[in-house]
Order: structure tokens, then C-alpha cells, then sequence
């Protein structure tokens, strides 16, 4: 068994697979501020979903921003590893939006899932889960209330400001006026779909199209990024663990390469 | 073989050998970048220093919004003012003109401002970029009460091609998809130059075997941006398994890759060396630049092409499309990193560059 483990901002996911790259079991928890716990939380739940003891993993790899403090044989850039796991999943994919609690990326993959080139936010939090986490604390509805308010809006309200700060005051400002809680939702999940639109547009959308990442299980944004892009994209069943998932595979092949090398 | 621990040190703290000049009577002269030539200053018996954004934060006397490294460049100019006799600003990029009329302000010292044309290519420039030169002589000559005479000039020159023949044949190690010098190591020599006397350099150097370092990365790159005085951004690409062959940069090989002609007339030697050097984002027309680092990904057989750019700086954010359009034509993959304190986001520039590399090297 093998074992991807992607320590991303807001959550850390832990992902085995058997000799075949097929999913055994998944655990995803909250990341907190500690790594190392959350990476140690999520491993332990995933063996107990998947009944299976440490010492029938042969070789892990950490993926994600805190990659490099995640107990693992070796670590991969969370690009590399979620264009594995696309191309594992839904191999006619050509280029991904993931968007993360931390970090928004677009990347352009081969068909053989190989990185031909990729675009990521700035260290802003702007088009990223993190802003719609203030969001949602700020409206005092929850991520998961925002996905199902955003089909009842009939007005999307506009976000002019792309400074989740300047956004805040802004959307404070709407409420304050009367504008309908669901209009508000609606109208920044416009605004973080137009933030990533311009993002991807620098390396273009070749078909067919995947969304990853946690914010795509909120179907609001989704399907305020498809209306901007124009696109209809495929989406994973679980979008949060396609980077463990390719980080599980490349635990596959490093094991692999480890064996053949001590042979020689 | 490991580079003197001295070199390293100075690479860590440039301005504790300000500290040494002062001890023994040496005075120095701050300049900003590698279009003032030091000969002029060593021949007006002043050790020239290049100023750095080294542990410094950028300065409260400047706007958020201008570039963080002529700033940061700005406040350590003012802090360290009581260890220099005088500066040479060279006005090229717009920042760097802020930054003189700021200093103009702060410091008592002797200031020039070194004025660089921005088409370098013609007879005019070459003109008016020769009597700039004059100018900046007979400001040292007045200011340090010394008399530049042309065997000083022929002297100074000959130092400097000796230090500049010096770091290109390190260079030239790394040609022909050959890896024998560390790219942080060849790094450091660089910089070493523009802070070291340069006899005390030559002979240090002349001492150095780089033939058979250590071998850290594989995927062979070459990198510009903005001058780059942290040695943490090349240990980043080093330790995601990229090797740096060659690079454009105002610290790098734009700083020796050309040699001052021994002619009669040093200053046009000076003029012509300096306009026609290594081309600089700032100054020069695109069309050379991009023919330049066509040549050294030729020569030097690079797979991707890395830049590093400051937070605001336009010109090289404005080159990098053109860069990228220009070699996506020979599948040359590029990328552009903006950062602003790699000491405060070493993991948010570790993410691209170890994906670059990773999808570089397939």
C-alpha cells in the first residue's frame, strides 16, 4: 500500500492506494497550525477507514504547502502531484483550475499528464478558499450554506474591490444597504470566478477542462467559474484529494525506482 | 573544492568589511549598479562598494509601492553613511532616480548621479555617456582632492579586465552542457568582486580549483531578474534540483562579461565598454537582450529559463513577455516569480520553482 499525504493551508488530506493506483481509502481533516499533528491526525484515520496498520505502507510521499514538515519518504510540488492525480482520474483533462484554501493554480498537462505550464495567485488571498472563508464568517453562513443560497440569487450584487480587506468593508457595505444575502454570495463567487479567469487566461484553456481543490465542492463557485470561462468542466467525485491522490501514485512509482536500484 | 570561508562570510554581511576599510584608512565609495565603473573610482584611490539591499528592510522614506530593493538599497546607504566617504548613483531605472533624490537629502557625503543613456547603441549615446564620464572623474578628482591621471586609468582598467577574465573562465566551466561550478559558489565570487579590493581579489581567486565540486541539481536553467543579492533565492533552485548554468544578471555575468579595451583613451575605452556590454532591462533596447539570452541558452545548453523579479520591478516584468514568447518558439519553458523577502517566502517561491523544475526536467 502506498500513502499520499497533502498537507494543504486549510486542510490536510491523507490518501492510499494499492499496488494499482486504485483509491483504497481517504481521510481529510482540518490543517490548524500544526502540520505535523494534522499530517499524524489524518493518517491515523485513514487506517483506521481502511483497516490497514503502518507497516503495510511502503513508501509515502507529502504533497502541499507544509509538505516539508509531513513525516515521508520523499515530498512533490502539489503542481506535479495534482496533474498526476487528474490524469489518473479523468485523463482526457487537459488543463486544471484548483483552487485551495491557500493557493489558486492553472495548469496546462500533456496526455501524459506531464506540466507544460502553470499560473498561480500572487501571496494574496484574493480567488482563494481563504476568501470565502472570511466571507462566509463575515454573512455568518456557513461554506457549505453559500453553495446552496447561491442558485436562490436573481441579482448578483458586484465586488469591485479584489483585496479580500477592501472586499469585506465592501460587502458590509451592501448588507448594510438591504442587498439579499444570497445576491451578496452570488456576487463573490463572481468575483473570485473573475479572479481566477484572468489567472488561467494567461496559459489558456485547452479541453477538456477539470476543476480540483476544495472550492470546488462548493457548486456556487463552480458554477460561477463555468458561466465566466463558458466552459463546462469536468469535476472529480472528491476534488479536495486529487493532490494526495497523485502524490499516493508517485509514492507508487518512487518505491518502485528505489526497489529496481537496489537490484542493481 | 570550497570556497574561502572569508568569501562566504562577506556574501552574508558585506557591510562588516566597511568596518575593515574604515580600520585601515580606506575610503570607499557606494555605487548602485554595474553600469558605474569602478576603475574610475580605483583610480582616484577609493575602493569602490556596491550597495545592497542585504539585511535591510525597505526604507520608511519611500513610498509602499516602489520597488522593495532600491529601497531596502536606499535605507542601508543611510544607515551605514558614517562608513563611506561618498556615492554614485547611475540613474537607469526609475527607482534608482527616486533613490538619489532622497539620498540627496539624507547623506553629507560627496553624491554623483551618473546619468545612462537608454538607447546604448549609437554614436550619440556613446557621446554623451563619454562626457558623463568626464564629468564623474572630474567630481572625483575635486571632491578626494586627487588627480586622475591616464596611467592611473590604464591601471585600474587592467585590475579590473584581470578580475573580470577571472570570474568569465569560472563562468566558461559550466559551458557545453559541462558541471563543474556550483552555481551559489559562483555566486558568491561575484559578489566577492564588487566588495573586495580587487588585487586582494585576483589572487584569492587565482588559488580557487572548481573542477571537481560537488553536484547538486540537474536541470540545467538560466536566470535573470532583478539583481539578486540573496543567496537563499539560488539555494531554493539548487536544492529543487536545478543547476544554474548561466544567468543575465546586474550581480551575475552582466557584471564581467565584457572587458574594457587597453587603449590610449580610456574613457571612450570606458563609454564603449560600458553602453556595450551585457544588455541591461532597463537601458537597452529589447531586440539585445533578447539576442543575448538566446546566446547563453545556446552556449550553455539550458533547459527553462527562470526569472526572479522584485516585487514592481517593470523592466524586467515588461522583457519577460517577450522573453517567454521568444523561446516558447524553440520549447524553451519559461517562468516568472515575483517576491518581495525570500527570507519571509521561501515556501510560497519553493512551490514554483520545484514544480518549474519537476515539469523541466519531465
Amino acid at each position: 500500500m502506498y500513502l499520499g499525504i497533502d498537507a494543504g493551508a486549510s486542510a490536510t488530506k491523507a490518501l492510499i492506494v494499492d499496488r494499482k493506483g486504485k483509491v483504497v481509502s481517504y481521510a481529510i481533516v482540518p490543517s490548524g497550525i500544526n502540520f505535523k499533528v494534522s499530517s499524524q491526525k489524518a493518517l491515523e484515520k485513514v487506517l483506521k477507514s481502511s483497516g490497514l496498520s503502518l507497516k503495510e505502507i511502503c513508501y509515502a510521499v507529502s504533497t502541499g504547502y507544509g509538505r516539508a514538515l509531513v513525516k515521508a519518504e520523499a515530498h512533490s510540488s502539489e503542481i506535479i502531484c495534482v496533474s498526476r492525480g487528474i490524469h489518473k482520474l479523468l485523463p482526457s483533462v487537459r488543463t486544471i483550475i484548483d483552487v485551495g484554501g491557500q493557493d489558486s493554480k492553472a495548469i496546462r498537462i500533456d496526455e501524459y499528464g506531464r506540466v507544460l505550464n502553470f499560473a498561480m495567485n500572487d501571496k494574496c488571498a484574493a480567488g482563494t478558499g481563504r476568501f470565502l472563508e472570511v466571507m462566509s464568517n463575515l454573512i455568518g453562513k456557513s461554506i457549505n450554506e453559500l453553495s446552496r443560497l447561491h442558485h436562490k440569487s436573481s441579482k448578483p450584487i458586484r465586488i469591485s474591490s479584489t483585496c479580500t480587506v477592501f472586499a469585506e468593508s465592501e460587502v458590509i457595505s451592501h448588507i448594510s444597504q438591504g442587498s439579499k444575502i444570497e445576491d451578496v454570495i452570488a456576487g463573490l463567487h463572481q468575483a473570485i470566478a473573475g479572479r481566477i479567469f484572468n489567472m488561467s487566461s494567461r496559459i489558456g484553456f485547452e479541453k477538456d477542462v477539470a476543476f480540483t481543490g476544495g472550492v470546488a465542492k462548493n457548486e456556487g463557485f463552480v458554477a460561477a467559474l463555468s458561466k465566466k470561462t463558458g466552459l463546462t468542466p469536468l469535476l472529480p467525485e472528491e476534488p479536495q484529494t486529487v493532490c494526495a491522490l497523485g502524490a499516493a501514485l508517485a509514492a507508487i512509482r518512487k518505491y518502485e525506482e528505489s526497489i529496481s536500484h537496489a537490484h542493481l | 573544492m570550497e570556497i574561502p570561508s572569508e568569501i562566504r562570510d562577506l556574501c552574508e554581511n558585506p557591510t562588516a568589511i566597511l568596518s575593515r576599510y574604515r580600520d585601515s584608512g580606506v575610503k570607499v565609495i557606494g555605487y548602485t549598479c554595474s553600469y558605474v565603473p569602478e576603475e574610475l573610482m580605483i583610480s582616484a584611490g577609493l575602493q569602490p562598494y556596491r550597495a545592497t539591499n542585504i539585511r535591510a528592510d525597505p526604507s520608511a522614506l519611500t513610498p509602499s509601492f516602489i520597488c522593495p530593493f532600491a529601497s531596502a538599497t536606499l535605507e542601508n546607504m543611510i544607515r551605514h553613511d558614517d562608513l563611506f566617504s561618498g556615492f554614485v548613483v547611475a540613474h537607469t531605472c526609475d527607482p534608482m532616480w527616486r533613490l538619489y533624490d532622497i539620498l540627496k537629502k539624507k547623506t553629507s557625503k560627496p553624491l554623483f548621479l551618473l546619468r545612462v543613456p537608454h538607447n546604448t547603441k549609437n554614436e550619440l549615446s556613446l557621446g554623451f555617456f563619454k562626457k558623463e564620464l568626464v564629468r564623474f572623474k572630474t567630481f572625483l578628482e575635486e571632491n578626494f582632492e586627487v588627480n586622475i591621471d591616464d596611467d592611473a586609468m590604464f591601471n585600474s582598467i587592467s585590475l579590473c579586465n584581470e578580475s573580470r577574465d577571472l570570474l568569465k573562465s569560472i563562468y566558461m566551466l559550466n559551458s557545453n552542457n559541462k558541471h563543474k561550478v556550483e552555481a551559489s559558489d559562483r555566486f558568491r565570487v561575484v559578489l566577492a568582486c564588487m566588495w573586495m579590493p580587487k588585487a586582494e581579489f585576483n589572487v584569492k581567486v587565482k588559488g580557487l580549483n572548481f573542477d571537481n565540486s560537488k553536484t547538486l541539481g540537474d536541470v540545467r536553467l538560466h536566470v535573470n531578474g532583478t539583481a539578486i543579492y540573496e543567496s537563499s533565492l539560488i539555494k531554493i533552485v539548487e536544492e529543487s534540483g536545478g543547476f544554474i548554468a548561466s544567468d543575465d544578471l546586474c550581480t551575475g555575468s552582466r557584471y564581467f562579461w565584457n572587458n574594457v579595451e587597453e587603449s590610449d583613451d580610456p574613457i571612450s575605452a570606458l563609454s564603449y565598454r560600458y553602453l556595450l556590454r551585457t544588455p541591461c532591462p532597463s537601458q537597452s533596447p529589447l531586440e539585445d537582450r533578447l539576442d543575448y539570452i538566446n546566446f547563453m541558452v545556446r552556449e550553455f545548453q539550458v533547459q527553462g529559463v527562470l526569472t526572479f523579479a522584485k516585487r514592481f520591478c517593470d523592466p524586467i516584468l515588461y522583457d519577460s513577455v517577450h522573453i517567454r514568447s521568444m523561446l516558447s518558439k524553440n520549447d524553451i519553458p519559461t517562468m516568472v516569480i515575483e517576491y518581495e523577502n525570500p527570507a519571509q517566502e521561501i515556501g510560497r517561491i519553493k512551490s514554483r520553482v520545484e514544480a518549474f523544475i519537476e515539469s523541466v526536467g519531465g
